[in-house]
């Protein structure tokens, strides 16, 4: 049995008659990054907030560190960071007086703590600007180092880059990645952008309409995406005659005249090449492609795409 | 649960809401002696002096300035979690909600004391500063720690409200204006159980402050009915305190999107 920091089974939680997430079963890795990748009102924060205890399943088992959430609170919530939603603060105070608040609360008596965790984020310490006057960006960053503050073993991120610049992102998800490589912390992270789940996660779930559709690893997801050589020809359907007839292939498909998908990457792309020049097709592109995230966020999830 | 009353009062830093509560115990004996000026002068109280003026201002406070300001402001605290969007950073470290409740009643205590502290500073500067007699160590002590006191059981009587209207999202002041009818209330118990167990009245016999000549009592109130009227108070705040949930989550609405979308 894998060594799992957080699993759930059969989580569902229902508000009236509307699911919202709907029998998930959710298995982190410990000392991975598992990014939760769903559209807007997927269910993403609605799980995150049932792992952490803020709300209450209908239904399904959540156990943290191996134990149940619900009777291990007091053990687990200690051992854990997170951060939900839109990031709450006290207007009327400074970052770090924020930070001391929950400092305290935690019983961390070491001020280098908040110094600390400030610094993470390239906030200042002991700085005279109130929450009030944060821009959304420095507000995000203030919820990460209160998530990171007491150097939590589990990190519970729910769309941790939300609002920040193209450079703060960058930055968060170096952080991010450093708290993992380095630190060994166990991060769960949501997003609803494909390209900050795919450079950032180890592992990744899928969640459409409260499912969890798909769960594996990136690895795996790369190899079980779909490649293809594109052919890019002046006479698409001779092409695909003379892939029948000569190399005995069948696994291609005529998207229009000028392009054809040959699925079945095995065969001598040098020699299809020259078989199509030989019978006079002009050959524009010949090359290798592969499904990105998103054509198989799109496929599996039968719809739309993501950000 | 020190540590969370310390951090309550931190929260407290650079809050403008204690003005309500500065501005409104100042108003107090400022109003209670401008009310003896504007009324016809033979029906003046040609005694008035400043023991008359501080029980004055234990009336005035315990009808209608403290209610007001300690319901306001305590049922701030309490919203202001949910309006800050604070309570899940609390919860998950966790704070159950019962203590981090209760250690905003003690910061509301701790403030209500002070208010009574602040209040016999008002009335003494207003004392001296109308010329009125009477002003010894021995008056302002008595009538001072009276009216400590007053504001204190006053502060117990108000807490159920506290705690009700501080858990209904942006209704505090709401709260605060209720509170204010029924310490106003007090009027109108002449006799009876009432006299004594209704909960504003109670807080002022239990200071040992004779009502007589501001609600025309026309009975003795009796002091053992106040004490039940008081226990009853703490009894219904305790089973408020141990009945309240973290608020029923609401599906958490669709988030503004900030991504772009292809």
């Amino acid at each position: 049995m894998r060594d799992y920091m957080i699993e759930t089974h059969n989580l569902t939680k229902k508000y009236g008659e509307q699911v919202s997430v709907s029998q998930v079963d959710i298995h982190v890795r410990r000392g991975r990054i598992y990014g939760l990748l769903g559209r807007n009102g997927a269910g993403k924060t609605t799980t995150m907030r049932m792992l952490l205890g803020l709300t209450a399943p209908t239904s399904g088992m959540i156990r943290i560190f191996g134990k149940n959430i619900r009777e291990n609170e007091k053990e687990i919530l200690p051992r854990t960071g997170s951060m939900i939603e839109s990031p709450g603060f006290y207007p009327n105070l400074t970052g770090t007086e924020n930070l001391r608040i929950f400092a305290s609360l935690r019983g961390l008596k070491d001020p280098a703590r908040i110094k600390n965790a400030l610094e993470l984020v390239n906030l200042p310490y002991k700085d005279k600007k109130r929450f009030s006057q944060y821009s959304l960006g420095m507000k995000q960053r203030l919820a990460i180092a209160l998530a990171v503050m007491h150097d939590p073993e589990l990190l519970i991120l729910d769309e941790p880059t939300n609002g920040l610049d193209p450079i703060g992102i960058a930055e968060v998800r170096d952080f991010i990645r450093e708290l993992c490589d380095s630190r060994g912390k166990t991060i769960l992270i949501s997003s609803h952008i494909l390209s900050e789940i795919s450079l950032l996660a180890d592992d990744i779930g899928i969640i459409d309409h409260g499912r969890l559709l798909e769960e594996e690893s990136m690895e795996e997801l790369e190899k079980k995406n779909a490649r293809f050589i594109h052919f890019g020809v002046t006479n698409a359907q001779k092409a695909g005659e003379i892939l029948a007839s000569r190399f005995r292939c069948r696994q291609f498909q005529l998207e229009d005249a000028g392009n054809l998908y040959l699925y079945d990457t095995s065969q001598p792309v040098e020699k299809i090449n020259q078989a199509f020049v030989e019978a006079g097709i002009g050959v524009r592109e010949a090359h290798l492609c592969e499904d990105t995230l998103e054509d198989y966020f799109k496929r599996i999830t039968g719809g739309e795409g993501i950000a | 649960m020190w540590s969370i009353v310390k951090s309550e009062w931190l929260k407290m830093r650079r809050c403008q809401i204690l003005l309500v509560g500065i501005v409104a115990v100042a108003l107090c004996p400022v109003v209670q002696y401008g009310t003896q000026l504007v009324i016809r002068p033979d029906l003046r109280d040609p005694n008035y002096d400043m023991a008359h003026l501080f029980a004055n201002v234990i009336w005035g406070n315990t009808q209608i300035f403290i209610p007001i300001s300690l319901v306001m402001i305590g049922g701030w605290l309490i919203d202001r979690e949910a309006a800050n969007d604070t309570m899940k950073n609390l919860l998950t470290v966790p704070v159950s909600l019962s203590r981090l409740l209760g250690a905003k009643l003690i910061v509301t205590a701790i403030l209500a004391v002070l208010f009574g502290l602040y209040s016999v500073g008002v009335t003494v500067l207003t004392g001296v500063i109308a010329g009125l007699p009477g002003l010894s160590v021995g008056t302002v002590l008595g009538c001072g720690l009276q009216l400590v006191w007053a504001v204190l059981t006053t502060y117990l009587v108000c807490m159920p409200m506290i705690l009700i209207f501080g858990q209904i999202r942006g209704a505090y002041l709401g709260g605060a204006i209720l509170t204010f009818f029924l310490g106003y209330s007090m009027l109108f118990f002449k006799s009876g159980v009432l006299l004594s167990a209704y909960p504003f009245s109670a807080a002022l016999i239990l200071a040992g402050f004779d009502m007589e000549e501001y609600n025309g009592a026309t009975a003795q109130p009796s002091l053992l009915l106040a004490a039940a009227g008081m226990i009853f108070v703490i009894l219904i705040t305790v089973l408020i305190l141990k009945m309240s949930r973290p608020g029923k989550q609401k599906k958490p609405a669709s988030k503004k999107k900030t991504g772009r979308r292809k």
